[in-house]
């Protein structure tokens, strides 16, 4: 009996590991265009007086707005689509 | 030296030899049993018996480890397929992505030339009623340009986990 009990003794022993395997998720760079700086917005020239001046700088920095929208928004999906990459695999 | 011992010595050894040496120290242990009951080799019988028990148990100790090895191992392999494959997603998004905004950039700049040209089209229609902007409206306007917030990036100090 005493045999007995130190025998499931030794199995009980017989190896202990962690669940996780060590894999690290190399963590995806951003695309280059994503990670140019921002742009300021131009403002009017004192030059430039006419009405048609001021129209045309709002074009301008109108373009700048909707081209930094569209990175910011392509960011959030950077982000959301990559998350659910790490995610599905780090289960 | 506990990590030289582990992989290369250890790491080393077939998978069969610790259930051979479980299952070979299991039998001997059973004849050492027997031969005790015969008076002219009973003295080995006791000095086997005890050897062959502590094999049997060094056996199954091993064998169980490697079992647990062999499961890691299987663990190993699968996240590794896992993040095959998750750099591979990552890839096609980024690209996916990357060409999106090429795209929409390309499309922006182009319509804001369109607008441009519309604008210089229209100088005359556009500046006949109004010749030239107040000095206080070209200010303010300037002033709406200028509404950044602080230039400064907050100071982020990053130590990463522990190693």
């Amino acid at each position: 009996m005493k045999k007995l009990i130190i025998s499931l003794l030794f199995l009980s022993l017989a190896g202990c590991a962690t669940r996780h395997a060590p894999v690290a998720l190399k963590w995806p760079d951003a695309p280059p265009d994503l990670m140019e700086p921002s742009e300021d917005l131009v403002p009017l020239d004192p030059n430039q007086t006419q009405l048609s001046d001021l129209i045309d700088n709002a074009n301008t920095n109108y373009s700048k707005y909707y081209t930094l929208k569209d990175k910011y928004d392509t960011w959030q999906q950077w982000y959301k689509s990559h998350k659910q990459i790490y995610d599905s695999a780090a289960q | 030296m506990y990590s030289l011992i582990v992989h290369y010595a250890l790491g080393n050894i077939p998978d069969w030899l610790w259930p051979a040496l479980a299952g070979g120290a299991a039998v001997i242990y059973f004849f050492s049993g027997v031969i005790t009951h015969i008076p002219q080799v009973a003295i080995y019988g006791k000095l086997v018996k005890p050897v062959a028990f502590i094999a049997m148990m060094v056996g199954i100790f091993f064998y169980g480890g490697a079992g647990v090895v062999a499961v890691y191992k299987a663990d190993l392999i699968e996240a590794q397929h896992k993040a095959d494959i998750a750099a591979t997603e990552a890839k096609a998004a980024n690209d996916a992505l990357a060409v999106s905004i090429a795209n929409n950039k390309h499309l922006i700049e182009g319509r804001a030339y369109g607008v441009k040209q519309i604008i210089i089209k229209d100088k005359d229609k556009i500046n006949a009623d109004c010749a030239k902007i107040n000095h206080d409206a070209w200010e303010d306007y300037n002033r709406a340009v200028k509404n950044t917030g602080s230039k400064q990036t907050p100071s982020v100090t990053v130590t990463g986990a522990p190693k």
